[in-house]
């Protein structure tokens, strides 16, 4: 089974492209508007120019109402391949400074990631496998973050999976996060959740007595977020094959110093919004 | 609590918003009803109508949603359907034949309030992590009551299958997997496996994968474990149904349970006259 330190750093690889300082600018620069309209229509134009409603069931932990804020809006002011040339472009610039860092052999990782993503099973994976339809970059850095990127959503998929047989929808599963300190306060903003809601996400945890009265997590609560998290990890590992599974383990070195270098870099920080954490 | 918290949806609710959906990728002129929009094959009408929901999907995100099927069978008409037909073409021609044979069973008077019915239910649907049903829901409603009526089964259709797909997956069941559970338990058609484009080779590592767990014998028969877990997995598909919809959605599909089961009585009548 791929450890934990494998999937946080390629996390860490896949989100440079929401922590770029510039990458608000690189999607206005399209014509699309605000940081938030340009999150959704580069991490969905994998699908297409899906509607809001694939975007709401895809990301999963998302108000609908902050979706449908910019979708299917942007699908008018840029169309769907310059989304994906600009995403991949400031991905490349973002990484750039950690595959010159010493140490890293960007071409190994690159290409031993990418043969992990072919073998997946994609049965019940729809993030990652539109991600894995795109077509492989031809160079180094570029088909690092392809494959960090397919790779992530797969996970994501899996955890979305876990997650919706648990019954936790997504304003659940944010108020769990933060109240395990795996993400900020903010994160009620940063996911489009009024007061409201957010309320009632924190009585459902608390109806499971995964918090107490004043919000904090109770011993079950973190035991539930940490089952959580390993059967997200058991999902992941039944649909992948002993050949993909060898090649996670075996990277993980190399891996690890790019994920190094990106966060000395100062592109990616913790907490943040992922809720995942430092690898 | 509230008093919808005791309350369960019939399980002929789901079983008829079943039968009122498949019967279009099951009835003999699905076969050939797609060639005259230029899909070539009753294979690509069906993968081509049944994602065209979704846009002009990759053969991935088919593979994605659909769960259960050989990946090299859904790349032997995806994304060629694509180049043959628009989506919006295949889903018009869809909904006609949907609408075509639901006819011959219900009326539109009988269907107004059905879909009146299964709109209170689709408005209550919580689509995070429910693609496929996302993807219908995101069509907008036609006009007319018997395809309105068919749309929203649809979609409520396609939430239980999504519902279904994450429980399998949660469980560690491929497509694979679940295929050959689903002959052993007698649940499907005994030639599944090639329905499905599973080679010998893939079919028997399944049947493996299910002996380690104790769910198959020796000689590939259903265990007494095994069948107590398809049948408990059909009842948690529902409850994971249940949990995601609001009061009102389970309270308008208790409402409308005995007359939408007469209506796919009705049409179940259409194929095997009494």
């Amino acid at each position: 089974m791929p450890t934990t330190k494998f999937w946080r750093s390629v996390e860490v690889l896949h989100d440079v492209v929401y922590f770029a300082p510039d990458a608000k600018a690189r999607y206005e620069a399209l014509g699309l508007k605000g940081y938030w309209m340009g999150y959704f229509a580069s991490r969905s134009a994998p699908m297409g120019t899906p509607p809001p409603e694939m975007v709401i069931a895809t990301f999963h932990g998302f108000a609908p109402r902050m979706v449908q804020r910019a979708l299917p809006d942007a699908w008018s002011l840029a169309s769907r391949d310059d989304i994906l040339t600009a995403r991949l472009d400031l991905a490349r610039d973002t990484l750039a400074p950690a595959t010159e860092a010493e140490g890293a052999d960007t071409a190994r990782v690159a290409r031993e990631l990418a043969a992990i993503v072919s073998g997946f099973n994609l049965a019940g994976k729809p993030l990652a496998a539109a991600h894995a339809a795109l077509e492989r970059p031809t160079d180094d850095t570029g088909l690092l973050w392809w494959a960090a990127s397919a790779i992530r959503e797969y996970r994501g998929d899996c955890h979305i999976a876990v997650l919706t047989a648990a019954g936790l929808d997504g304003v659940s599963a944010n108020t769990l996060a933060v109240a395990a300190g795996l993400t900020a306060v903010e994160q009620r903003n940063m996911r489009g959740w009024t007061e409201d809601e957010w309320a009632a996400g924190y009585a459902q945890l608390a109806s499971r007595g995964w918090v107490d009265a004043d919000g904090t997590i109770t011993e079950s609560g973190r035991s539930a977020r940490q089952q959580i998290e390993d059967a997200t990890d058991r999902v992941c590992a039944a649909g992948m094959d002993r050949e993909a599974t060898g090649r996670a383990i075996t990277v993980e070195e190399g891996l690890r110093t790019l994920a190094r270098a990106v966060l000395k870099s100062g592109v990616v920080s913790f907490p943040n919004p992922t809720a995942t954490q430092h690898p | 609590m509230s008093q919808t918290d005791a309350m369960k949806i019939p399980t002929p609710f789901w079983r008829s918003v079943e039968a009122l959906n498949n019967f279009v990728y099951l009835v003999p002129e699905a076969a050939t009803h797609y060639k005259a929009i230029g899909l070539k094959g009753s294979w690509m009408g069906y993968f081509a109508s049944r994602s065209a929901p979704l846009g002009a999907a990759s053969p991935e995100l088919v593979i994605a949603t659909f769960h259960g099927f050989a990946p090299h069978l859904v790349h032997r008409a995806i994304p060629d359907a694509w180049s043959f037909a628009t989506p919006e073409a295949v889903l018009a021609s869809r909904l006609e034949l949907a609408t075509g044979v639901l006819g011959k069973a219900v009326t539109a008077e009988q269907a107004a309030p059905l879909a009146d019915a299964l709109e209170k239910v689709v408005g209550g649907l919580d689509l995070a992590g429910k693609p496929l049903a996302a993807a219908h829901a995101s069509l907008s409603l036609p006009p007319d009551d018997l395809e309105r009526f068919w749309l929203l089964d649809a979609v409520v259709r396609e939430y239980r299958g999504d519902c279904h797909i994450a429980l399998l997956l949660a469980e560690g069941l491929n497509g694979v997997d679940a295929n050959v559970l689903n002959v052993a338990a007698g649940r499907t058609f005994p030639n599944q496996q090639s329905l499905r484009g599973w080679s010998d080779e893939e079919w028997a590592a399944g049947k493996e994968r299910l002996r380690e767990r104790g769910w198959l014998d020796g000689a590939g028969q259903l265990t007494e474990s095994g069948t107590a877990f398809r049948n408990e997995l059909e009842d948690r598909t529902d409850q994971v149904c249940e949990a995601w919809m609001t009061d009102e959605a389970i309270a308008a599909a208790v409402d409308v349970t005995e007359d939408i089961r007469a209506a796919a009585r009705a049409l179940r009548t259409l194929f095997s006259p009494a």
